[in-house]
């Protein structure tokens, strides 16, 4: 392993022990099981449809909002808005910084490593989700429902922690109020204007995300045209394209962050303003 | 090396509207460099600067040659050891000094063995797998020069290494630091604690309301207080009439007198230790001590400061 990887890595690893080593990950994943355990409770006790089509559209109406649209800003929200100011206001960013490993590749590292533990923490949720129910419907989970119906969800929500990641990790660079104005941003825009039709929700992420979510969700669930319908998403593009566009958002939003890294100054326990 | 380890030419920094470090020009030189002035004087400025984290508003820094801003080749040959007493949660001495031995390039194995090998170095051989947080202030002083030492810099940058350390600490730190000096290591280290950096060096930097004050060896520095008085303390049997004699000099300023003391403040120091002899024949006088007051870097800094 080249010298700059390998320095990568522990620079991914020392966040990992930073991020494992405080409540965030433990709280969201056990919010994800959480939401989980009520998928059980909601297959095994709430009454039977009479279409039992409708089963497959409470599935993916629960992955949608409770995971995609909740956990998928949530989790990347938390992980990455304080990416390099918490460091710096515990002190611990001078040890990196001041290291023969360029502070992009510094950024970089630690934004990897936020990223695949939001990734695992969705992905782990989604599969409890999809385990649990299937359990509260007494059947066993299958690996063809795994494939068929979770892993839009499951790419989405990585696809989400990529773009939503990079972003919220942008704007924590900027500003102290990185949270807050993620939660803004995350929450009220990409909401709101994602359920608002024609053009305007295409300027959200979310748009994206739940074209990749649904690309397979007439396999078997319910109609393709009845499950859009009903979550109000008729407009949805292709697959390719949607993976593409959030990838192309988020690979914009971690070039401005490593030229911001490399600008700004951070010293001592704070950011330096500007000259 | 040849140049200076250390070359400012009008550095200054700017924060906002606020002047942390102000046109400054000096050269650090090899060995043992202290850098003194009050809390405040933008002692970690220039060292923030020295060691890359920060960006000059004017001016330059140059660092063994290089300008250390964004400049990862340059910042191997440093070692920062900072004045926030700042550790990641649950990691032992090791598992730290490791971790940043990796992040500065070496192998995971070579860190490893090079970090033991510091952390024996700086005296924590027994305690480097003890996790970090139940480190006393000492334990956790060393820990951080054991990290500025991991990647064998050619230049320690200290800042306030001494603070919050225990007497005994402090002495086994200076032993540590001179050591390192004498092995080869250039060092700067700061400090607001005068005799603290009086013990490591006589080769200071005083800095004050970011602006370098002085530079060079205390005697030298000494040679720039021509105009003004030095102090001076007798100790003798009879003060007040030596008092009487010395007060009629004509490069003697000042002159108080104590029980069996006079401290008094010359202009010359060279006349007045060529004449005191026959001022102490002349009152009858038995000198017990002759020092000057302003060997001590303490008054040095006070003038400095003031003027």
């Amino acid at each position: 392993m080249s010298g700059q990887a390998g320095a990568m890595l522990a620079v991914a690893e020392l966040e990992l022990r930073r991020m494992l080593g405080g409540p965030r990950p433990w709280v969201l994943g056990a919010l994800a099981l959480g939401v989980a355990a009520l998928g059980f409770v909601v297959r095994r006790f709430a009454p039977a449809p009479d279409d039992p089509a409708a089963w497959g559209f409470l599935y993916v109406l629960l992955l949608m909002f409770l995971f995609l649209q909740t956990l998928g800003i949530l989790v990347p929200l938390l992980h990455t808005s304080g990416l390099v100011r918490d460091d710096l206001e515990e002190g611990t960013l001078v040890y990196l910084f001041t290291r023969p490993l360029p502070k992009p590749l510094v950024f970089l590292a630690k934004l990897l490593a936020a990223g695949g533990l939001s990734a695992a923490i969705l992905a782990a949720g989604m599969l409890a989700f999809h385990v649990a129910f299937a359990l509260g419907a007494g059947a066993s989970p299958s690996g063809a429902g795994v494939t068929t119906h979770l892993l839009p969800f499951v790419a989405a929500g990585a696809l989400g922690v990529a773009g939503y990641g990079a972003l919220f990790a942008f704007v924590g660079l900027l500003t102290r109020r990185g949270l807050v104005l993620g939660i803004v941003y995350g929450f009220v825009s990409e909401l709101v204007l994602a359920n608002i039709p024609a053009v305007v929700r295409q300027l959200t992420l979310m748009h994206y995300l739940r074209s990749v979510a649904l690309s397979r969700v007439a396999d078997g669930l319910s109609s393709e045209e009845e499950v859009r319908e009903l979550l109000g998403v008729l407009d949805l593009v292709p697959a390719g394209q949607a993976a593409l566009t959030v990838l192309v958002v988020a690979g914009v939003a971690v070039l401005a962050s490593l030229v911001a890294v490399s600008r700004i100054e951070f010293a001592g326990e704070q950011q330096v303003e500007g000259d | 090396m040849s140049g200076p380890v250390i070359e400012a030419r009008g550095l200054s920094k700017w924060y906002g509207a606020v002047i942390g470090l102000n046109d400054v020009t000096c050269e650090v030189g090899p060995g043992i460099t202290g850098l003194l002035g009050p809390n405040g004087a933008g002692k970690s400025t220039f060292l923030r600067l020295v060691s890359g984290q920060l960006r000059p508003s004017a001016g330059e820094v140059r660092v063994l040659g290089a300008t250390p801003w964004n400049a990862p080749e340059a910042l191997g040959r440093i070692g920062f050891c900072p004045d926030e007493d700042a550790f990641w949660d649950g990691l032992s001495g090791l598992e730290f000094v490791t971790a940043l031995g990796r992040v500065s390039g070496l192998p995971r194995a070579r860190a490893r063995e090079r970090a033991a090998e510091v952390l024996e170095q700086v005296g924590m051989k027994e305690h480097m797998g003890r996790r970090i947080r139940g480190y006393s202030k000492g334990m956790r002083q060393r820990t951080k020069l054991a990290q500025a030492l991991v990647h064998d810099p050619a230049l320690l940058v200290l800042d306030e290494p001494l603070t919050g350390a225990d007497p005994v600490g402090r002495r086994e730190l200076r032993a540590l630091i001179q050591r390192l000096a004498a092995a080869g290591k250039h060092v700067i280290v700061s400090s607001h604690v005068l005799h603290e950096v009086e013990a490591l060096t006589s080769t200071v930097l005083l800095i004050a309301r970011g602006r370098v004050l002085a530079a060079g060896q205390v005697q030298e520095l000494r040679a720039l207080l021509d105009e003004h008085p030095h102090r001076i303390a007798i100790r003798c049997d009879r003060a007040r009439e030596l008092a009487r004699t010395v007060v009629a000099m004509p490069h003697v300023v000042g002159v108080d007198v104590e029980a069996s003391a006079v401290h008094l403040r010359t202009t010359d120091p060279a006349a007045f230790y060529a004449a005191i002899p026959g001022a102490l024949l002349e009152v009858g006088a038995t000198l017990e001590e002759l020092a000057s007051e302003d060997d001590d870097l303490s008054a040095l800094f006070q003038y400095l400061v003031r003027r």
